[in-house]
């Protein structure tokens, strides 16, 4: 087993006017070669800025701690340059919307020739080939002639799958997707995310797949990992964390999953309470605040994030247990 | 984009239309009588009845205004009423020289302008983005005219490096140039900093759009994005505000032709506005309007070429 990413006490740290804004706070995390992991959190769980720091794409403002490391490679050692040489290479990404993330003023083909400007030795024509061969994996009809048009000429989910064949001709070893089905309609989603699946063997890395959505977790990946208010509160195989969720906001998300609701009722259930601002973080466990399982130890210490079962859990209950 | 330009072309005659109504309306709206005002308050009554006669004003206004059109149409704008040339002669020797003047004018500080707004944009907030900032924001409040009178007090007058009056001499392309260094520089430089503001403020928000993360996240270098990727986005807002101020600019470049006694549009509507020669006047505002509406109109389809999703409503 190779970890393609590995983050250890990572953690990114904002310069705000109010003061620093820790964003996110002592991620440990591994992926390993081949699987497709699924990160989840609500708006302002870190998790944009988990992605952002993968891509090496944070904001001069940002400050990171730990360590973060792609392949060999510790991420945050390397000079500006060498990081940015990762781009476009070994990380690629399928932004969260389709309908802003293209040039609007250039043809698709002259655009999915440009990402491939790390590919040396081969001609533009023989880009735009490849580029042409891509969209018809993706799924795309008549790919000749969507090279020639722009975006706006195309649909939101045509301009994913643009976007997702944009990714993988630059033969990532790491695909990072960003919400990319949050801003399409239920039916194109499903397509789009048929798509990366039948595509994952064209991968030769791993696909980090950022949601809200517990369902398209349940769907493509194999590991998943919960955010929280700028923490990592679980994570391990879909199957174990999906089946015996150990962390009290694991499960209360699920609950939340109107897929996963049996009984029909008047009002979907919520969370009571809001996502603490990084301004103003609970003293010990960050959930402690909105937590139905709380006990006295989770209001002062901070738990760790210890291994349980197949699962990595950051609890004092599963602690205890 | 045939279906664009046919579209445009069509609203232009439309604008140039009402153009000529309003005006035709003006001369005829506007109180006093033409005899009286052309030929002064000493004139006998029997000259101003004459005047009337030669000049059609004795007919009904329906007759005169189909007059008025039939005889643009056929391209008569009527003769001067001192040297008796005709005034589409006039107009026609002055054009070619305005629009030189505007056309340098503008055209230089495009140059200037818009490598100003990129380096601004790349280093917000720097030393260079301030010095630059402070230059554009001190020449844009600069009216061209007073510039134009200092130019000419300082580099025709006192340091005799440049020629002070006229346009050159014909066919001497040396003379013409030097003659319109001055000018032109006194038209430009209040819109250098006008241009380097807009492109500033419109680069730095197309560089926050969500396709340059795209490109950024490919690796595609930032200064390739920014001019190979941003700077087509960013001039289409800047295309279509130098669309509109091209009335601005021609007027600017009137007042600067006054100034340094230039033969042009400007010298003409200035001295047909002194001697009270109306067709000459009534030719020059026309050519003008004539001017703007083909000004707008390349804007419109300068901004097609670089927008592809304006051209698709047909």
């Amino acid at each position: 087993m190779t970890a393609i990413i590995d983050m250890n006490d990572f953690s990114i740290t904002y310069a705000g006017e109010r003061g620093p804004v820790p964003a996110v706070r002592g991620v440990n995390l591994t992926l390993e070669k081949g699987r497709i992991l699924g990160l989840v959190g609500e708006s302002g769980s870190g998790k944009s800025s988990l992605v952002s720091a993968m891509l090496a794409l944070l904001p001069k403002s940002a400050k990171v701690s730990g360590r973060l490391s792609i392949g060999a490679d510790d991420l945050y050692a390397l000079s500006e340059a060498q990081r940015r040489a990762m781009r476009g290479q070994r990380l690629a990404t399928v932004s969260q919307d389709p309908f802003t993330a293209l040039n609007p003023v250039i043809r698709i083909g002259a655009q999915l020739v440009e990402f491939q400007h790390r590919l040396k030795g081969i001609s533009r024509s023989q880009k735009l080939e490849r580029a042409r061969e891509m969209l018809a994996r993706v799924g795309i009809s008549d790919p000749g002639t969507r090279l020639t048009q722009y975006p706006h000429q195309l649909s939101g989910g045509l301009r994913q799958r643009v976007a997702i064949a944009a990714a993988l001709l630059v033969n990532p070893s790491i695909l990072i997707a960003d919400e990319p089905t949050t801003a399409l309609d239920a039916t194109t989603e499903a397509e789009v995310i048929e798509i990366i699946r039948e595509l994952r063997g064209a991968v030769d890395g791993s696909i980090v797949f950022v949601t809200h959505d517990m369902g398209v977790v349940a769907r493509l990946c194999d590991d998943v990992a919960v955010m929280y208010a700028g923490e990592l509160v679980e994570s391990g195989p879909v199957a174990e964390v999906l089946e015996r969720p150990q962390h009290p906001y694991t499960r209360a998300l699920l609950a939340c999953d109107p897929a996963r609701i049996e009984t029909p009722s008047r009002s979907l259930p919520t969370i009571p309470g809001t996502v603490p601002s990084p301004h103003a973080l609970p003293a010990g466990c960050i959930f402690s605040p909105r937590c139905g399982a709380v006990i006295d130890i989770c209001r002062s210490v901070r738990p760790a994030f210890l291994p349980s079962d197949q699962s990595r859990v950051a609890c004092h209950r599963t602690e205890a247990s | 984009m045939i279906s664009y330009v046919l579209r445009q072309v069509g609203l232009s005659v439309g604008v140039l239309v009402s153009a000529i109504i309003i005006l035709f309306s003006l001369i005829y709206l506007v109180p006093g009588d033409p005899a009286t005002i052309a030929l002064g308050p000493r004139a006998s009554e029997q000259q101003k009845i004459v005047f009337r006669q030669s000049m059609g004003l004795d007919q009904p206004v329906p007759v005169q205004a189909f007059h008025f059109v039939s005889k643009l149409a056929t391209g008569d704008l009527g003769t001067d009423l001192l040297t008796r040339q005709p005034v589409l002669r006039l107009v026609g020797a002055a054009l070619p020289k305005t629009v030189t003047l505007a056309l340098t004018g503008l055209g230089w500080a495009l140059l200037l302008g818009v490598p100003m707004g990129c380096i601004s944009a790349m280093r917000p907030d720097s030393m260079t983005d301030r010095l630059i900032g402070l230059v554009s924001t001190s020449v844009v409040a600069l009216p061209s005219f007073l510039l134009a009178i200092y130019l000419l007090i300082a580099f025709a007058v006192t340091l005799r490096w440049l020629p002070a009056m006229g346009a050159g001499e014909p066919g001497d392309i040396g003379d013409q140039i030097q003659h319109l260094i001055l000018p032109a520089f006194a038209v430009g430089l209040g819109w250098v900093g006008y241009i380097a503001r807009l492109v500033r403020a419109s680069l730095l928000e197309t560089l926050q759009e969500n396709h340059v993360r795209t490109y950024r996240a490919f690796g595609v270098s930032d200064t390739r994005i920014a001019m190979r990727y941003a700077l087509p986005i960013a001039m289409i807002p800047v295309v279509a505000v130098i669309g509109v101020g091209l009335g601005n600019l021609l007027s600017g470049a009137v007042l600067v032709e006054v100034v340094f006694s230039r033969p042009g549009l400007g010298s003409l509507a200035h001295d047909a506005v002194t001697t009270r020669n109306s067709p000459v006047l009534v030719g020059t505002v026309l050519v003008t309007t004539l001017l703007y509406i083909a000004a707008n109109l390349s804007t419109d389809i300068l901004s097609a070429l670089l927008d592809p999703r304006l051209r698709k409503e047909a």
